[in-house]
């Protein structure tokens, strides 16, 4: 009975939760719904523990759903790359979850509760799906399913103009989608084929022709609207500031993740970047990355309201990954993989700090927020660690990230990449050290109507578990490059 | 030459869709008629996937006598899938074209953006 429930792990990790999404709408009750949410969470981080320990021996494990055999059926593929993206994204979803549990500044009404975890679920098992399919047009469905959970979450931030950060996400969302669903046509048309490990070997034997450059061409538009790539972003720094915080959290950790590894995966597994169709993928997205580097912390440094700010920053930060895997290189791909885990962590910790000082001070206007460090020491201090990570310190995460990232520049023999690198961690001091002078120098520009309500155990848990996590993988970075860099011979390892 | 436009027409109509949808997208101001036009847009992919699976003088992939030459089923049954998520973007975007209705008394964009910003305060 075990045994034959382990060797469906890759399917179960989907189906978890989208069968207990149907029943926490049936149940209907908040209670239930929270509980199966928790729950949900913890055997979704569970099985994606076993499935690494079942990888890590492998080294790779096909499933065939139904028993159709992969080129024919759809193939569930998990290998290093995929448990690694699986692991970061439970964890965020389990630190998110119990976080939700606390104040959240949502608009929904009686009885509506039951339907927002249900979308919170339905938006993982959308965004689990989306890591675990080998299969092109799966993935397509798996994006559709978690990008219409995530517009409702968003939907549910308390002012109206969450609403519009919600349709605007939308509309941008289904454009990408779209051109996406254009691609997998574009590649189908030529190859036959939706298995990108099948894919992947047809477009290496037939060679390129504008079919394919086309599907390429479309495939990253549409992931770089998903993943804010630079001049793509616009849905992001509203979409994250007007979301419910609990929701804030737990997108900065995850969609815009997934959308990346599966940039990483269609990008490097089908078409290889190094001009493999004669076609300059790696230029476009150096270009695109370079732009966000240093456009972005200078609009967080103007920014007026502190969640928008960090989100303007979540900018500047993906844009690190993007430049990673522009480089096309094993060390570029180890090096997106340590900055998508680190900026995970950092960020988590970062936005519940901003939510626990918002739901105390009940502004995010950063000039009403002047000296309250005083008053909200905990929140603060995280804040201003998490801060001190984005920036990239040493003995923080950050500076694992931007070290691993400046090797692999150099290696690639793009050593004056690392200026604008350089110069983005710079424009991330300022922003911060703004932050920290108002949280703890500036007067208060109007009395805030202050609750003194002490933390409860659902906010303060999450974030120091968080807030450990960061501290310790600042020590001790060997864990998650040597994981990395396993992921990432994976990844070149096999297709191209 | 003379073969390309009668021979290619359902891709003509496609990237006229195509055109027509993304247009309508960029252009309008009122949220509603955008969503008419994401709908065109979704359309234009629709007919691409299902034109590519035609294949001339196929039929239905049946087991029957005198049929030997089959249309491929499988781009039809990606788009059955395709339309449904389709339909329920249309639905998910409708739905907040409601509530932004009943939150501001508009759907047009400018009307909405013309206001001056105003930052509610959050009640704790």
């Amino acid at each position: 009975m075990i045994s034959s429930a382990l060797k469906h792990l890759p399917v179960l990790q989907v189906v978890v939760p989208l069968l207990v999404a149907a029943l926490c709408v049936l149940a209907g009750s908040r209670f239930l719904a929270r509980t199966a949410l928790i729950l949900t969470a913890l055997v979704m981080l569970s099985i994606s523990l076993m499935l690494a320990g079942q990888v890590y021996p492998d080294g790779v494990i096909s499933y065939a759903l139904g028993g159709w055999p992969p080129p024919w059926g759809i193939e569930y593929r998990i290998d290093m790359l995929t448990v690694f993206v699986l692991i970061t994204i439970n964890l965020v979803n389990l630190a998110a979850a119990v976080f939700a549990l606390g104040r959240n500044d949502d608009n929904l009404g009686r009885g509506a509760h039951a339907a927002f975890y249900a979308a919170w679920l339905l938006c993982m098992a959308g965004l689990n799906g989306m890591v675990v399919t080998n299969d092109a047009f799966n993935v397509f469905v798996f994006l559709e399913i978690s990008s219409l959970a995530t517009y409702v979450l968003i939907g549910c931030g308390r002012d109206p103009r969450a609403l519009l950060a919600s349709y605007r996400y939308l509309v941008m969302g289904a454009v990408g989608a779209t051109f996406i669903l254009l691609s997998i046509g574009l590649l189908y048309m030529h190859t036959g084929t939706l298995n990108l490990t099948d894919l992947a070997q047809r477009i290496d034997a037939r060679g390129a022709n504008r079919t394919v450059i086309m599907a390429l061409a479309f495939l990253i538009i549409g992931l770089g609207i998903k993943c804010a790539m630079m001049p793509l972003h616009d849905w992001l720094p509203n979409a994250y500031s007007f979301a419910p915080n609990s929701v804030t959290v737990l997108l900065s950790g995850t969609a815009t993740k997934v959308a990346l590894y599966v940039l990483l995966r269609f990008v490097h597994d089908l078409f290889g970047v190094d001009h493999a169709l004669s076609v300059p993928v790696d230029i476009v997205l150096v270009a695109c990355a370079i732009s966000g580097m240093l456009v972005a912390p200078l609009i967080a440094l103007r920014e007026s309201n502190l969640k928008r700010m960090f989100a303007w920053s979540s900018v500047a930060q993906i844009s690190y990954i993007i430049l990673a895997i522009g480089l096309g290189t094993g060390a570029g791909v180890a090096a997106a993989l340590v900055h998508l885990f680190n900026h995970s962590i950092i960020k988590v910790a970062v936005f519940m700090a901003v939510g626990i000082l918002i739901a105390r001070t009940g502004t995010a206007r950063i000039r009403h927020l002047g000296s309250v460090a005083h008053t909200h020491r905990f929140a603060c201090y995280t804040l201003l660690f998490g801060g001190l990570g984005l920036i990239g310190l040493p003995g923080t995460p950050g500076f694992v990230s931007k070290w691993v990232l400046v090797s692999a520049v150099v290696e690639r023999g793009w050593w004056w990449l690392a200026i604008p690198v350089l110069a983005g961690s710079l424009a991330s001091a300022a922003y911060v050290w703004r932050i920290v002078e108002i949280l703890w120098a500036k007067p208060a520009d109007i009395p805030l109507q202050q609750t003194r309500s002490p933390l409860a155990f659902v906010e303060w848990f999450p974030l120091v578990v968080v807030m450990g996590l960061v501290l310790w993988f600042g020590l001790h970075a060997s864990l998650v490059t040597g994981w990395a860099g396993l992921a990432a011979a994976a990844l070149t390892g096999n297709g191209s | 030459m003379t073969d390309a436009i009668p021979g290619l027409f359902n891709y003509w109509v496609a990237i006229g869709l195509f055109v027509c949808g993304l247009v309508m997208i960029l252009d309008s101001r009122n949220m509603i008629r955008k969503m008419v036009g994401l709908n065109m847009f979704q359309s234009a992919v629709f007919l691409l996937f299902i034109t590519m699976g035609k294949v001339e003088n196929g039929h239905a992939p049946i087991l029957a006598d005198g049929i030997s030459r089959f249309s491929n089923p499988l781009p039809h049954v990606l788009i059955l899938t395709a339309i449904v998520v389709g339909v329920a973007t249309t639905a998910v975007g409708l739905a907040l074209v409601v509530r932004i209705r009943r939150a501001y008394g508009t759907v047009d964009e400018d009307e909405i953006f013309d206001r001056p910003e105003v930052e509610p305060e959050i009640v704790p």
